[in-house]
């Protein structure tokens, strides 16, 4: 992928995907392809939510220190 | 008939007759001075009243002013018979004056005339300044007086400034040093009093302080002056025109100079009556202060508490709520995945299924086939297939 999609980009692409699937009208290289696309699009997400994940977990841990002081 | 003697051997049993007579030892005579005559170092007159007379000697010259031509002195000493002039003279040792004499005759004049001017008057005369740091004393740099101003003066206040201004006392001239002081001392700005002071003595030794001069010097003077001239039954003019009299020179120091100690007491008094209400004051500023903060820490520390508590909840929730929005992200991206998978294209081939396509795109029955040639997707390649019957 050329360009990092934001969380939301890449979730809404995702969609967009799974219904093109779902509804079947694609030829079987296009579809392939697309599942291709959607498994990346997947990967991005979670490497969005793991990133979010270990800020929250920073912010917890900042937090934590601020009060023992 | 007696044998004769000599005269020598006579006038020396008259002299012995006299020197073994106690009663005309040391004794005091009065009488009017008349027929004086002075040698350097002797004086020679006669005493006399109404109906006789006595020859007298006097051997000390410093009397010479006492001595005077009709002048009612008391002498004392005692007669003596010389042997070789076979008289008798009294010998004196002390002179005093007797009576109204020509200089007291004179002081009165003076002293009637500068009282008719005003130069006595009450009116004139200046307050002493209340603090004396520096007093100005005219008198002889020699003698005792001086001295004596000093020892009192600093005996009492030994921070008091005392400056000399040095003249004859007596003598010739001494009335002109002594209006020049008087004059000059007056305009020294940092001098606060003045002392005119002179120790004891005779009406003739006191002349200058008499004089018309020096009562119009102290009268003009602009600083307060203290006359203290001769003891204290002496009276002369100046004491009638300085701002006070003391009885001696003494006196005077004693007079311009506050007992230190008793300053001190009254000093440390009010020092303790200071310390007192400043510790009153500091101890009362001290409770309100100490009552203030604590009721400032009080509140301090509640705020601390209220607002920990408040930020803490904060916290809390703002942490669920990004906790939770992660979670459900991932919730909803696992039931994506979790789609994608069941609908991977792939997983159909792989069973063994095959998907007919007509020109590139997806063909769900066979009624869409409308062409003679189609493709047919296998899970390892495709094939062009050719439609034989319906």
């Amino acid at each position: 992928m050329e360009k990092q999609l934001s969380y939301e980009e890449a979730s809404s692409k995702l969609n967009e995907i799974i219904q093109k699937l779902e509804e079947g009208q694609v030829s079987m290289s296009e579809a392939i392809k697309l599942f291709d696309e959607g498994k990346a699009l997947v990967n991005v997400c979670y490497k969005h939510l793991d990133k979010a994940k270990g800020k929250l977990t920073e912010i917890k841990e900042t937090l934590e220190g601020l009060e023992e002081n | 008939m007696q044998e004769a003697i000599t005269v020598s051997r006579l006038n020396t049993y008259i002299k012995q007759i006299f020197d073994a007579e106690e009663l005309l030892h040391n004794i005091s005579v009065i009488g009017e001075v008349f027929g004086v005559s002075r040698t350097r170092n002797v004086i020679y007159f006669s005493l006399k009243d109404e109906s006789a007379t006595l020859p007298c000697v006097c051997f000390y010259p410093n009397y010479e002013n006492l001595i005077n031509e009709g002048d009612s002195v008391i002498v004392t000493g005692s007669p003596n018979f010389y042997v070789k002039g076979g008289k008798l003279t009294f010998n004196v040792v002390r002179v005093e004056k007797q009576g109204q004499g020509k200089l007291f005759e004179e002081f009165i004049a003076m002293k009637e005339k500068l009282e008719k001017e005003g130069l006595f008057d009450l009116l004139h005369k200046k307050a002493l300044p209340k603090t004396i740091n520096r007093i100005g004393v005219i008198t002889s740099k020699e003698g005792a007086v001086i001295q004596d101003i000093k020892n009192v003066a600093w005996r009492r206040n030994p921070g008091v400034d005392i400056v000399l201004f040095n003249t004859k006392v007596q003598g010739i001239n001494a009335e002109n040093e002594i209006a020049h002081a008087i004059r000059v001392m007056g305009t020294y700005n940092n001098i606060d009093v003045i002392i005119v002071a002179r120790g004891g003595g005779s009406l003739e030794d006191l002349r200058a302080y008499n004089t018309e001069i020096v009562a119009r010097a102290t009268y003009d003077c602009p600083k307060p002056i203290i006359s203290a001239v001769g003891h204290e039954t002496d009276f002369t003019i100046i004491d009638f025109v300085s701002d006070l009299r003391a009885p001696t020179p003494s006196a005077a120091a004693e007079l311009l100079t506050s007992d230190l100690s008793a300053v001190k007491g009254s000093l440390r008094q009010l020092l303790s009556r200071l310390v007192y209400s400043f510790k009153n004051i500091v101890g009362n500023a001290q409770n309100s202060i100490n009552f203030k903060t604590n009721t400032l820490v009080d509140m301090i520390e509640k705020l601390y508490i209220k607002s920990r508590h408040s930020l803490e909840i904060a916290r809390n929730s703002f942490l669920k709520v990004c906790d939770n929005m992660i979670n459900n992200k991932l919730y909803e991206i696992g039931l994506a995945e979790n789609t994608l998978v069941k609908i991977n294209p792939k997983s159909i081939l792989d069973k063994g299924y095959a998907k007919v396509e007509q020109n590139g795109k997806s063909v769900s029955s066979f009624k869409e086939i409308n062409m003679e040639e189609f493709e047919v997707v296998f899970k390892d390649g495709q094939i062009r297939a050719k439609k034989v019957d319906k």
